[in-house]
């Protein structure tokens, strides 16, 4: 049913020579109502859906005022696709079309980026933005529906509907007021998730901040807007109606049947109600960086859902389970600490002893949150319920004290850093994290500020920059363009043992090249240069493909050959040293990058 | 239709008022801002379906404060006929948050005495 789709996506990837359409953002409308047909054979469509939500990008993106037209491989061929498989899926039994849904949004996200990467408009991009990232919120972290989640669609709506009477100064007063009332219950959301734990104090507090700076922009726009006349100022009622009926969902009376946390992923979900096109359309230069932040923490959430953890304490102890009195010994903290705030000064330095009972303390108050008194986990077992809750308590102390005792690492890694404020802020999370991970078990206590530099230094290489796109790692990049001429390959942090090392296994290499047939050496001698297969292929008088099956055997010989050579230099007769350190070192480095490195996880996005 | 025109430019009024009362408190996160901000919603839609024709204007409207401008909004929707609620569902909701803005205000103004 997809096969033609499939095809034509393909084309849209590899075809040298496409057909160029003029104006790409017609085409990808007519493309997304095309998606908008087959979503509505699936089922009812409702406004929260993905795919609805990109037809309202899709339309803020075309209505963008005085965008250029952008000159792209044209969409015709995918769209009618698209239509194809719509009328196989038409005459489909219900139960195979429902199948379809996942599918379906894979396509709409996989073209949604396309198009997104190829406008040149910022403003269109920011639509485009938006669509995408419904999209890849419902693919990779789906919610149910929610009510705020359903108001804020009507927002985006909204926002879509006022792009073309935007510069009317009582649309720009309208859409300020309106993302005031966003701002103002996102604010109080993110206060209260911060003070419970519920996210990491760091992330709160950078994105109160840029709260607080984007409400005193559009207190600026506000104040700008002369009020004079604005009654009477022509702006199409139904787009009014619209803007007034989006707003007023959001100022009603909430659902109380959502909780909190609902109400604050939806938010968190839409950029914070669409931040960065609500600071485009009120023009106010002040607001955009601010947006633009938002946008970016926004992003980091979805990249880790998971930061947003489900609030408060523990539920009512009530139930009376067999429990031994003894107590474990747990580190009595003073009474009087306030949790949220360090108990110690910023950059303390920790000695291991204080460090495993922080551990300790952070693994009780873990369990405490989610365990089951009738059935408590190992680490509980002996410890009375009712004294649970405090666990907790000093479990998030006990992070924030971790935390804050390497937090000058923070900034010395973002010395000299543009936009520094942005990356610091993925540093907090980052560390928050790494302060829940660190295992004094398998790693030497004293060594958690190593761990969280290492941690801190994987975001510095892999977080996502300032246009929401992953950072790429510089090192693996220079690896692959390694010479392995005459030129002696450097090392990043040359030490004469690993430059021995260094200089055995590079002879190695180039012994086992040597012994390769010509027709495998070639190709793969030509790759490691960088250039492309096509090129290779051409040169070698061979298809493409033949040039990427000769490279790809020639690495697995290589590689079967340095196999067999480092098990020779295993059983030779000089010594092998083992050095704990590194050992550990290792470890540390192989659970940051395998819980934490973006390829691990899915891709992060943009 | 006079009365029509006089309602609407009531609501322009309002939506007037109400908007630089939002403006005033765009950068409090307190209870009193909360409710000025239900007040703006509900107010953005009734001037959103009852468009004036007419230029509004209200004397002095940049310079006035959060109370002023919760009194004069206050006053205005108190003047409307009340058989508008069949037309204007929130009309009870926004005649209500008025006057618990209002009386919040009393209250924070006491407390600082």
């Amino acid at each position: 049913m997809w096969e033609t789709v499939r095809h034509e996506l393909g084309r849209l990837e590899w075809d040298a020579a496409p057909p160029v359409t003029q104006d790409l953002l017609s085409e990808w409308t007519r493309t997304v109502a095309n998606l908008v047909t087959v979503r509505r054979l699936l089922g009812p469509v409702s406004v929260q859906d993905p795919v609805a939500m990109l037809a309202t990008a899709a339309t803020g993106a075309a209505r963008t005022p005085g965008a250029e037209s952008i000159v792209a491989p044209s969409l015709q061929g995918v769209s009618d696709a698209i239509t194809g498989a719509a009328r196989l899926l038409k005459v489909a039994s219900e139960d195979v079309r429902h199948s379809h849904g996942a599918t379906l949004n894979h396509v709409a996200y996989e073209l949604a980026h396309w198009v997104r990467v190829r406008a040149t408009d910022d403003r269109v991009t920011a639509w485009l933005l938006a669509g995408e990232t419904a999209l890849d919120s419902a693919i990779h972290a789906p919610v149910a529906r929610s009510t705020m989640g359903i108001g804020l669609a009507a927002w985006q709506d909204a926002l879509a509907a006022v792009q073309p009477v935007q510069s009317a100064p009582i649309v720009r007063r309208s859409v300020a007021l309106g993302h005031l009332a966003i701002l103002r219950n996102a604010h109080a959301l993110v206060l209260d998730a911060g003070q419970s734990g519920a996210l990491p104090r760091p992330f709160s507090d950078v994105l109160l901040g840029a709260i607080h700076q984007l409400a005193r922009a559009h207190q600026t726009a506000l104040r700008q807007i002369n009020g004079r006349g604005l009654g009477s100022t022509r702006a199409d009622q139904a787009v009014m109606l619209k803007l007034g009926g989006a707003v007023r969902q959001l100022t009603g009376l909430f659902d109380i049947t959502e909780t909190s946390r609902t109400r604050l992923d939806a938010l968190l979900r839409s950029s914070l109600g669409e931040a960065v096109l609500v600071a485009n359309l009120t023009n106010l230069s002040g607001a955009k960086p601010v947006a633009d932040r938002i946008g970016r923490l926004a992003l980091e959430y979805l990249a880790n859902p998971g930061i947003l953890r489900p609030t408060g304490s523990p539920e009512p102890l009530s139930v009376k389970a067999p429990v031994d009195r003894i107590p474990v010994p747990v580190q009595e903290r003073p009474t009087s600490v306030v949790v949220g705030e360090p108990s110690i000064t910023p950059g303390t330095v920790l000695e291991g002893d204080t460090i495993t009972s922080l551990c300790r303390a952070r693994d009780l108050g873990v369990a405490a949150a989610s365990g089951d008194p009738t059935n408590p986990p190992d680490n509980l077992r002996g410890i009375d319920p009712s004294r649970w809750p405090k666990l907790v308590v000093e479990g998030r102390q006990a992070v924030t004290d971790l935390v804050t005792s390497v937090i000058p690492m923070v900034y010395a890694q973002t010395r000299h850093v543009l936009h520094a404020a942005d990356v610091q802020g993925q540093m907090f999370v980052e560390l928050m994290g790494a302060a829940y991970r660190f295992d004094p078990q398998r790693t030497a206590p004293e060594r958690w500020p190593t761990y969280a530099w290492m941690s801190l230094e994987h975001i510095r290489r892999h977080g996502v920059d300032q246009a929401g796109v992953a950072r790429k790692d510089s090192r693996r990049l220079q690896a692959t363009l390694v010479p392995l001429g005459e030129t002696e390959p450097a090392s990043r942090e040359p030490s004469p043992g690993a430059a021995i090392e260094e200089r055995q296994s590079t002879e190695a290499i180039k012994q086992a090249l040597g012994r390769l047939p010509h027709s495998l050496q070639g190709p793969l001698l030509e790759a490691m240069h960088g250039r492309p297969e096509r090129v290779i292929a051409e040169e070698g008088g061979f298809s493409e493909s033949t040039a990427r099956r000769r490279i790809l055997e020639a690495r697995e010989t290589l590689k079967r050959e340095l196999a067999t050579h480092a098990d020779d230099a295993h059983e030779g007769p000089h010594e092998t040293v083992t050095d704990p350190a590194l050992e550990s070192s290792q470890l540390t480095s192989e659970e940051t990058f395998a819980t934490s490195h973006p390829e691990h996880r899915r891709a992060p996005y943009r | 239709m006079a009365g029509v025109v006089t309602l609407n430019e009531s609501v322009g009024r309002v939506d007037l008022l109400l908007g630089q009362a939002t403006m005033l408190t765009a950068v409090r996160w307190d209870e009193i801002a909360g409710m000025v901000q239900e007040a703006m919603g509900i107010v953005l839609l009734m001037a959103a379906t009852r468009p004036s024709s007419q230029p509004l204007e209200i004397p002095g409207l940049a310079s006035m404060s959060l109370r002023d401008c919760i009194d004069q909004a206050l006053r205005e929707v108190q003047s409307w006929d009340l058989a508008l609620a069949a037309d204007l569902a929130d009309l009870a909701r926004l005649r209500v948050v008025l006057s618990d803005i209002r009386r919040d205000l009393d209250v924070v103004s006491t407390r600082r005495g």
